[in-house]
Order: C-alpha cells, then sequence, then structure tokens
C-alpha cells in the first residue's frame, strides 16, 4: 500500500517530492489545442478547400472557439532539505475566435450583402518567458515557491466591438470596431526572418531578449483525507512588467460608413481620392510606447487519490484544473492506477478546461536513481476524426541516493 | 505483465502508428467571393449633355429647358484701336556761363611816399615849394609799388571771348604825378606772371582821374590780379601844401562784360533745357480723349559733354497713375549718359493736350539744369548736352473718345457637338434658337449676318430667315462704378423658330458643326462722332442659344462616354462581374454597355449587361413619382490580362422614352444615381499572404 501511494504521488507531482535525497529533474511537454477542428479537418485541410471542406469547417465550429498552446521545460535541483532551483522556459498562447470571422474569411463578403455581422468574440493572447524558481517545503503539509521572471515576447489583443455590414448590393460597407492592444518584441522580424530567431551573430536570438520581467508565486497544500491524499495548489501567482521601451500599445475606436468614391465629373475620376479612405483606417493604427503589467492566468489545481483493493487497479485519482481568464469551465480528470514491478500505468479521462473530453495517458518507470515519465494529456490521437489536437509530455530524474 | 499492461502498451503503439506525417500538405488555399464597391456618382441632364446648359422652368412646374450655347464672334480690344509710337529729341549747348562783373580798388597812401627816406615828413608838415627837393621835379618818388586783388572767388580762370576791364588811376595827392609806368597782369595757381596790359601816364594831375579801358578779347585772365606801379615821378609842385597822410593814390579795376569761351570756375547755376513740347498719336480715324496703358514704355537716352554732372527733368503732367503725374528726374554724371526703360503700365493719358481740346495728344515738358556749387569746374561755351525720348510698345487696357469707324468681317466655323452624340431617332416639341449678342464696347455696331449653315454627315441646311435681310443693330454699352465689371453690356436679342425660319430642321439634324459668317460695323450710323469707351479683353461676343423645351420623344438613342482608368489587377483574379446599381429618376429605359479599351483606343473586349435598366414609375401626368433601382450585371470570366491593359472605359447607353408613343417632359429632380461595385472571386493562397 505505501509503496502505491508513493507511486501515485510521484506521478502526479512530477519528481517534485523526490525522497529526502539530492535530485535533478527534467519537465518538459507541448500540447495544442483547439476548440473548433478535429486533426483529420486540419489535415484535410492543408490544400484547396473546396466548398464541402468549406462547409465541414463551418459545421464543426461553435459560436465561440478557442485554441491553446503550451509548452513548457524546467530543469530543477532539489536538495534534502526541502529547498530547490529550477530553470524554466514557457510559452503561453490562447484565443477565442467566433464562426462568423472564418466565415468571413473562407467565403468573402458576397454572400453577406445586406447583412450586418458581429465578428465577436476575438481575442488572445501569447506570451513567452524564463524564470528561475526557488522552492522551500515548510513542513510536510505546506511548501512555497517563488519565481523570478524574464519576459522575452508577449502579444495580445482584444476586440471588444467588431461588426461589418454592407449594402444589399454591395455598394456600401460599413464597419465598427473597438480594439485594444499590446505588442513586445518584432513581429514582423520574427515572422520575416525566422531563421534568425535562435542564433543571430553567434549570439542568442533575438527570441531570448529580456523585454520585461516579473514574479510568481506557488503555493502547495497537501495532506490526507478520507484515507487518501490530497493536495491544493496554486501557480503562476503573479505578472510580468514590460519594458516600456519595447511595448506598443495600440486603440482603435472607429465606426465608418464607407461609400465609393463619388463621381463629380465623369471625364476626370481621381482615384487618389479612392484610396483615401483607407489611408484613414491606415491612419487610425497610432501605437505608442507605455510598460505593461501582465498578469500571469494563476493556474488552480488539486487532487485526491486513493488507494484500492482491486486486481484490475490500483489506486485513482480525481483531480481538477483551472486556469484564471482561459478557461471557462475547471478541466477535471479521473485517473486509474495500475503498477507493475518499476512500472507504472495511468488511464484516465478528461472534460472541460481548453480541450474536447477525451482520454489521457501516462507511463511512469521507476527505479533506484532514475525516474522517467511519458504522457499525454490526448490520447485520442489515435482517432484523427475525434482529436483536436496533440500533447505530450517527457520526464526524467536522478535521484543521488546513498 | 499482466492484461492491463498489455492492453496500455497495444494502445501506446497504436497512438505512435497513427501519426501520419503527410509530405504533400500544402498551405491551405481557396476561393472568397468579394464584392467592392469603386465608384458612384449621380447623373442629372447637366451630366448626360455635358456641353449644354440646362435652365429650370421656374415660374411654371420646374420642367426643364435645354439651352445649348455656340459662340459666334469674339472680338476684343486690339481689332479696334492700335497706337503708334512717338519719339523726340533735345539737344543744348552750355552757352556762355553768366559770370558777375568783377571790380574792386585799391591806393596807395601819401604816407607810403613821404614818411620815409629822404623825406622823413609828419603828417601836417608844411611843404614850401620854394626849398629843395620840392622846389623841383623829384623822379622815381614811387617804384615797384604792387597792388593785389584776389578773384578766385569768382573764377580761377577765364579764357574771354569778350569782355573790357576798366582801369582808372585818381591822384588824391595834394601834387601832380608824372611818367606814371602801369601794369595789369594775373598770376597763374604756380605763381607764373600773365601780363594784360602795360602802359605810362605822362602826367596825372593833382585830384585828377586817368581812365583806360582794355579789351580782353582772347586774353586769358587768372584769379590773382596785379596792378603793379613800377614808376611815378612827383612834379614840381607849383605851390606849398601841407603833408597829408591820408591823401592817396588809388587803382580801380572792373572787369565787365564777360563772355568766356572756356573758364575754371565754381559750378555755376545754369539752365541749359526748359521745353514744352507737344505730340500728336496717330490712332487712326480715332479721336481719344483719354487711354489707360497696357504696356508701354519711355524709352530714354541722355548724354552730356559736359564736366559736372546736371539734373534732366521729364514732366507729363497728363499722365496720371494713382492721381500722381509721371514726373522723371535723373542726374546726369559729368561726362556720363543714360539709357533707361520706364514703364507706363497703368497710366491714364489725358489726350486733350495743354489746353484740353486737343485729341490724340500728350505734352511734354523738359528742363535741364546744373546747379550752383564750390566745385571748381572747367567750362566751356561748346559743352553739351544730348537727349532722346520715345514713348514705345505702347497697348491699351482702355481708351476713350471716339472710336473711329471700322468694318470687320469674319468667317468662323465651329463644332456643334451636343445634338451630335445622340444617334436615334429624336423629335422635339419645340425649339426656338436665340442669337445673343454682347457688346461690351461703348460704341454701336451694325451687325450683317452674311450666313448660318450647319453641317452634318455630308449634308448642309442654309439657315433662312426674313430677319437675316437687313442688318441688326447693336447699341453702345454702358460703363459702371464695379471695379470688377466695369462695363454694362448692350445686349441685343434675335429669335429663330419655325414660324420665322427653317430653324428647326437645323436642330433636329443634329449638326456636327456651324458655319457663320458676317459682318460688323463699328459706329457705322455714329456721323456726330460721339464719345465711347473700349476696354481690353471686353469686345463683342455673339453665341446661339438653343432652347428646347425638354419634352421629347427618343427611340434607341444612345450616349456615350470614355472614363480614363488605371486598373491593377492581380493575376489570382478569377471570374467575376461588374454591377451597376441604378436608381433610375427618368422617364426611359437603358440599356448599357461597357467596353473595355487600351491606351490606342482598341477595343479588348464588350461586357453587356444581362438586363437593362428601367424607366421610372409615372403618375398620370407623366411624371416621376418614384424611381426605379436596377442592378445591371456584366460578368466576365479570365479577364485579369485585359483588366491589367484597360486605360478607358466607354460606357455606352441607349436610351428609349418610356411611354414610347408620347412626349415625355423632363424635371429638374430628375436624376440617375449609380454605384459601380467589382464582383469577383479570387483564390487566397500563400502568395496572396505574401
Amino acid at each position: 500500500m505505501k509503496k502505491i501511494t508513493l507511486i501515485i504521488s510521484t506521478v502526479l507531482i512530477p519528481f517534485t517530492l523526490l525522497a529526502q535525497n539530492h535530485s535533478i529533474e527534467i519537465n518538459s511537454d507541448a500540447g495544442i489545442f483547439n476548440s473548433a477542428f478535429s486533426v483529420e479537418t486540419i489535415l484535410n485541410s492543408l490544400d484547396y478547400i473546396d466548398d464541402a471542406q468549406k462547409l465541414e469547417l463551418l459545421n464543426s465550429m461553435s459560436d465561440e472557439n478557442t485554441i491553446y498552446l503550451d509548452i513548457n521545460n524546467e530543469i530543477k535541483y532539489s536538495s534534502p532539505k526541502g529547498m530547490s532551483i529550477a530553470l524554466g522556459n514557457h510559452v503561453n498562447m490562447y484565443g477565442k475566435f467566433g464562426k462568423e470571422i472564418f466565415r468571413l474569411a473562407l467565403y468573402g463578403n458576397t454572400s453577406m450583402l445586406g447583412e450586418e455581422i458581429n465578428l465577436l468574440p476575438l481575442e488572445g493572447f501569447l506570451y513567452h518567458y524564463s524564470d528561475i524558481t526557488l522552492g522551500y517545503t515548510f513542513t510536510d503539509k505546506i511548501s512555497v515557491s517563488l519565481s523570478l521572471i524574464a519576459g522575452h515576447q508577449f502579444v495580445s489583443g482584444e476586440f471588444s466591438r467588431l461588426t461589418i455590414s454592407s449594402g444589399e448590393y454591395g455598394e456600401s460597407f460599413g464597419y465598427d470596431v473597438s480594439v485594444e492592444g499590446v505588442e513586445v518584441g518584432d513581429w514582423e522580424d520574427y515572422i520575416d526572418n525566422s531563421s534568425n530567431l535562435f542564433f543571430n551573430d553567434g549570439k542568442l536570438g533575438d527570441l531570448f531578449n529580456t523585454n520585461g520581467r516579473g514574479v510568481s508565486l506557488g503555493f502547495d497544500y497537501k495532506d490526507e483525507l478520507y484515507g487518501g491524499n490530497y493536495q491544493l495548489s496554486v501557480r503562476d501567482l503573479g505578472f510580468i512588467n514590460w519594458d516600456e521601451e519595447s511595448t506598443n500599445h495600440f486603440e482603435i475606436i472607429n465606426s465608418d460608413e464607407l461609400e465609393p468614391i463619388q463621381i463629380d465629373d465623369i471625364d476626370n475620376i481621381d482615384s487618389d481620392s479612392y484610396f483615401s479612405e483607407l489611408d484613414t483606417l491606415e491612419g487610425l493604427f497610432q501605437p505608442y510606447l507605455e510598460s505593461h503589467r501582465f498578469a500571469l492566468p494563476t493556474r488552480i489545481s488539486g487532487f485526491f487519490n486513493k488507494a484500492v483493493l482491486s486486481n484490475l487497479i490500483d489506486a485513482y485519482t480525481v483531480s481538477f484544473d483551472h486556469r484564471i481568464s482561459m478557461y471557462d469551465v475547471p478541466r477535471f480528470s479521473l485517473d486509474l492506477h495500475k503498477s507493475y514491478k518499476q512500472h507504472e500505468f495511468i488511464f484516465g479521462y478528461h472534460l472541460g478546461g481548453l480541450e474536447k473530453n477525451g482520454l489521457q495517458l501516462k507511463y511512469h518507470f521507476n527505479s533506484k536513481n532514475i525516474q522517467f515519465s511519458l504522457h499525454t494529456k490526448n490520447a485520442n490521437s489515435i482517432d484523427i476524426s475525434s482529436s483536436n489536437g496533440y500533447h505530450v509530455g517527457l520526464g526524467l530524474a536522478y535521484t543521488f541516493k546513498k | 505483465m499482466n492484461t492491463f499492461l498489455k492492453i496500455f502498451t497495444l494502445y501506446f503503439i497504436i497512438v505512435l502508428s497513427s501519426c501520419e506525417f503527410k509530405e504533400d500538405y500544402e498551405v491551405p488555399s481557396w476561393d472568397v467571393a468579394v464584392s467592392a464597391p469603386i465608384a458612384s456618382g449621380d447623373l442629372g441632364f447637366k451630366e448626360l449633355l455635358n456641353d449644354s446648359t440646362v435652365s429650370t422652368d421656374s415660374l411654371g412646374d420646374k420642367s426643364l429647358i435645354l439651352v445649348f450655347q455656340q459662340d459666334l464672334v469674339e472680338y476684343s480690344f486690339d481689332d479696334l484701336v492700335s497706337v503708334n509710337s512717338i519719339s523726340f529729341n533735345n539737344s543744348a549747348a552750355l552757352g556762355s556761363v553768366d559770370i558777375p562783373n568783377i571790380s574792386f580798388s585799391q591806393g596807395i597812401s601819401f604816407e607810403e611816399v613821404i614818411s620815409v627816406n629822404p623825406f622823413n615828413l609828419a603828417d601836417g608838415a608844411f611843404v614850401d615849394v620854394n626849398f629843395p627837393p620840392f622846389n623841383q621835379q623829384i623822379p622815381g618818388i614811387i617804384q615797384n609799388k604792387t597792388i593785389q586783388y584776389d578773384a578766385t572767388d569768382d573764377f580761377h580762370m577765364i579764357y574771354f571771348d569778350d569782355g573790357t576791364l576798366d582801369f582808372e588811376l585818381t591822384n588824391g595827392f595834394d601834387v601832380d604825378l608824372e611818367n606814371i609806368s602801369v601794369k595789369l597782369r594775373t598770376l597763374t595757381d604756380v605763381g607764373a606772371v600773365v601780363f594784360l596790359s602795360s602802359f605810362t601816364i605822362p602826367v596825372l594831375a593833382s585830384n585828377s582821374t586817368y581812365n583806360n579801358i582794355i579789351d580782353l578779347s582772347g586774353k586769358t585772365m587768372y584769379g590773382d590780379i596785379e596792378i603793379l606801379i613800377s614808376n611815378a615821378d612827383l612834379a614840381t609842385p607849383s605851390s606849398s601844401f601841407s603833408v597829408d597822410y591820408s591823401d592817396q593814390l588809388l587803382a580801380s579795376v572792373e572787369i565787365k562784360d564777360i563772355l568766356m569761351q572756356q573758364a575754371l570756375i565754381n559750378t555755376p547755376f545754369q539752365v541749359l533745357v526748359d521745353d514744352d513740347t507737344t505730340f500728336t498719336f496717330d490712332a487712326g480715324d480715332a479721336q481719344l480723349d483719354r487711354v489707360l496703358m497696357s504696356e508701354g514704355d519711355i524709352v530714354m537716352n541722355i548724354e552730356s559733354d559736359l564736366n559736372t554732372a546736371l539734373t534732366f527733368e521729364y514732366r507729363i503732367p497728363s499722365a496720371t497713375l494713382n492721381g500722381q503725374e509721371l514726373y522723371i528726374l535723373r542726374e546726369v554724371p559729368a561726362g556720363g549718359s543714360i539709357d533707361e526703360v520706364i514703364s507706363l503700365s497703368g497710366y491714364e493719358f489725358d489726350l486733350t493736350g495743354k489746353d484740353g481740346n486737343e485729341y490724340n495728344t500728350i505734352y511734354v515738358e523738359s528742363f535741364a539744369k546744373i546747379d550752383s556749387s564750390d566745385e571748381l569746374v572747367t567750362v566751356s561755351v561748346n559743352d553739351d548736352i544730348s537727349s532722346s525720348i520715345s514713348i514705345e510698345g505702347i497697348a491699351l487696357t482702355a481708351a476713350w473718345g471716339f472710336l473711329g469707324q471700322d468694318t470687320i468681317s469674319e468667317s468662323s466655323e465651329s463644332s456643334f457637338v451636343e445634338l451630335g452624340n445622340l444617334n436615334g431617332d429624336l423629335d422635339f416639341e419645340f425649339i426656338e434658337v436665340k442669337m445673343i449678342t454682347e457688346n461690351y464696347i461703348g460704341a454701336s455696331a451694325n451687325l450683317n449676318i452674311l450666313r448660318i449653315e450647319s453641317f452634318s454627315d455630308g449634308s448642309s441646311i442654309q439657315l433662312e430667315s426674313p430677319s437675316l435681310a437687313s442688318p441688326f443693330v447693336v447699341d453702345a454699352a454702358t460703363e459702371s462704378q464695379n471695379q470688377t465689371q466695369p462695363i454694362i453690356p448692350a445686349t441685343s436679342e434675335i429669335v429663330f423658330d419655325e414660324s420665322n425660319s427653317n430653324i428647326d430642321k437645323i436642330v433636329e439634324s443634329r449638326p456636327n458643326s456651324l458655319a457663320f459668317d458676317f459682318e460688323m460695323i463699328i459706329n457705322g450710323n455714329n456721323t456726330s462722332q460721339d464719345d465711347g469707351f473700349i476696354y481690353l479683353d471686353y469686345g463683342v461676343n455673339s453665341e446661339l442659344q438653343v432652347e428646347i423645351p425638354v419634352s421629347f420623344k427618343a427611340t434607341n438613342i444612345f450616349i456615350q462616354d470614355t472614363v480614363d482608368v488605371s486598373l491593377s489587377v492581380p493575376d489570382i483574379i478569377e471570374n467575376g462581374s461588374f454591377s451597376i446599381i441604378v436608381n433610375n429618376g427618368f422617364p426611359f429605359t437603358a440599356e448599357f454597355k461597357m467596353q473595355l479599351m487600351n491606351e490606342d483606343g482598341t477595343l479588348l473586349t464588350e461586357l453587356v449587361s444581362e438586363n437593362i435598366v428601367q424607366a421610372s414609375e409615372l403618375d398620370e401626368n407623366g411624371i416621376t413619382i418614384q424611381p426605379t433601382r436596377s442592378n445591371l450585371r456584366f460578368p466576365f470570366e479570365d479577364l485579369s490580362n485585359v483588366l491589367n491593359n484597360t486605360t478607358q472605359i466607354g460606357i455606352e447607353a441607349t436610351l428609349n422614352t418610356e411611354p414610347s408613343d408620347q412626349f415625355v417632359k423632363l424635371y429638374s429632380d430628375y436624376n440617375i444615381n449609380f454605384t459601380i461595385i467589382a464582383n469577383f472571386e479570387t483564390l487566397i493562397s500563400e502568395e496572396t499572404l505574401e
């Protein structure tokens, strides 16, 4: 029984509470999910999109759709006295978009003539940072961590109004837009010169320039309940202050009815006047430099696991995970554990969060000094028609046992 | 390995094997259909027939009257009055400078003679003639006595053409003098002696005067004048006398009647020219009282041989600019010249002469002088000055007076395009053509119309009307006080309609050109030579005004227009169409064609609308109550290259009045509102994103 409990704990908190010895560990995971399209639908779209495919794309969407990218890499040292230090690098992207803007992009405006179309929701952000995390375990129940953050890139935008309208035959075109955005880093250069991102003149590339600074805190509380173990955690409770000199803000609030140029003299049409209205639109984009404090999407999570006496499984775990300002509902999961010698296999089902409901898997190997894990949050990948993303995570730890 | 593990392992293998990494995936591409408005406009009748004017029957029912204007005559100022150039010369010699008479007198006192050795007599001493030496002649009592006078304030040198020197010597002594030798001389600035005259006076009795007049002609005299008495003997006294120191031998000189050939003198005041000159312009048979110059110059040349500066003045009192008379003052340097051109633009000239009773006449006052000064200058009687002055390049802004009588004959042929562009059958209910003549000249004119003839498609029609048999009198214009519109033209109007001419045939033939021959006689009836006026750019204008109440039947009339465009169309544009959304307030239907042409005007393709513009909805009175909305589509396929080469779009509309069997009337609030929309499908691909 003790053996099972120990294994479950190490799986749920990857290598963080290894035995009271020196240890070093590496954890990486990367996942991308969207709520609208299956992998199969996306793969089918990597070619000419015909009318049937357009219809399939639209039908698979709901009124609100999300896309989510999460990449984390970390190397960590833990001491026997409960102190730890970790270096990490993180990329997180979140976007929410509506169905109508996709319809406009796929079909053009001809099919929407005479309508007023609300293109909301349309918002998202992406940030990239590195951190140094110092951890300390006060008691068997309470541990805290402090992360010092170097922000690298950030971009966010949120439309609070975005509607377009047109005349019955396309004789006029109107819009109503209100958008606010922040950009840190030279994104235009990143896109145009992506090959220079990592190494540029022998130095580490622009992707790791420090454009902001921040801190975050983490708290863990664990205890026993009903014969099982539970833990409540708060992570990423902090912010990044993006530097003024590298942070572009822009706000566009405008509405207009674009009429075609008025021909006063049919013999003398001035084409310049036609494009002047487009210039006016472009002129509304007036970025300005101002520092920006970005509150990290705080993660609140917890789990409860308990060993069971069964031939099929050794234990089960119920867990939740919530990220403020990203998840509409928390992610819940139920995992079943089965061990065989040094191997542990965990099979689970999840719902909520930003992923479609589905299976998740994890494998864990534990020897005297080495621990290894491989897991995915989206085990549905076996069926690309129902899978809406990919995820894979790896962990490797070495414990200096006497 | 238990069953759970087996299942789990199998599942992982399946997951990994399901990861299909297709190599031929491409960046997605898809077609989108875009509709974009590219232009809009309003067309009223003014735009449909854009070279015409349309007036509204504001007193009636706001129905429209088409007014086509056709210029026939446009004569301006230069055809009527031209003014020749004038010039005159002036020359003057310096002549004799007025040098005033010079006189002075100085004496030798008796004291200078008697108080010295060997006499040593005191003032008041009694001289007894019985005692030597006074009992006999005493020779050389005066020797080499010089009397000097500085006349350089008056002159430094004179070479006399004429003049006299009056010399007087008065003996104020109580004793006679004998054998008086006198020399008159002058000294140059460097001290050289120049003798003027020398003579001897045998006897000069006590209290008597000797007088000698010396002719200075041909002599040169300098400013330092000396009278040298080289000898005088004291005659034997006839009686005893008392010595009086104040007695004098007094010499007086007066130089007068000076006429010089040359002189070195302080610059004198001297008037060289003082003339009034009268000139008459040749203006043909025009008799002008006043003109306003738009162009013209005074070309002036002055040359001087004088060794001193002089001032030259011209004054034309009758020429004014902003109330100031024309006055020219120039200083000519010594031995120098002046060449100058002075603009007369804007000057107004009174041409009535000095006494105000002439015409075409000005007078000029000329004046030249030397001003006096302390400057030494050599003047010669032959020094002279010369000047020439001319008024050239005269062009007039306006002229007043009798303008003369002039006859102008002219033939013109001008395009007459408005109706020529309307092909099809056209029948107007009523036509009236007015010939409007506006006379901006302050003189009447007789206008003889010799021929009005229209041409269309190789045929011609000549206007026939009894009104053309006799000349039309065009009255004189009047002046206003408005500077921006200084003339109130006199307007005359001749009306041609179906009742007095064949003008309806000319108009309905839709002529593309019109010939006009005429003869115009200015002041033809002005036998009393009454004054008038004329302004530059204001002449006589005549035009035809074709007035047609817009009530007509039209069948298959088509109008054309061409718009210059610059289209840049991406290659990825596929099929598409142009749409023209038309709100038609006119009671006629219209079929539209779009002709895409290159820069050479070569037709690249013709797009034909799938439907037509419907006529407006009319009430029982034939008045539009509701415009109709039509969507004209001009589909095209694979037109990217054609559109890229298109530099002109021709729009051709074929009009038919509705209902077709009756006249329809047009109103001022009728118009066609249209919006041109481009509809096309385009491929969104990696290229697009780049």
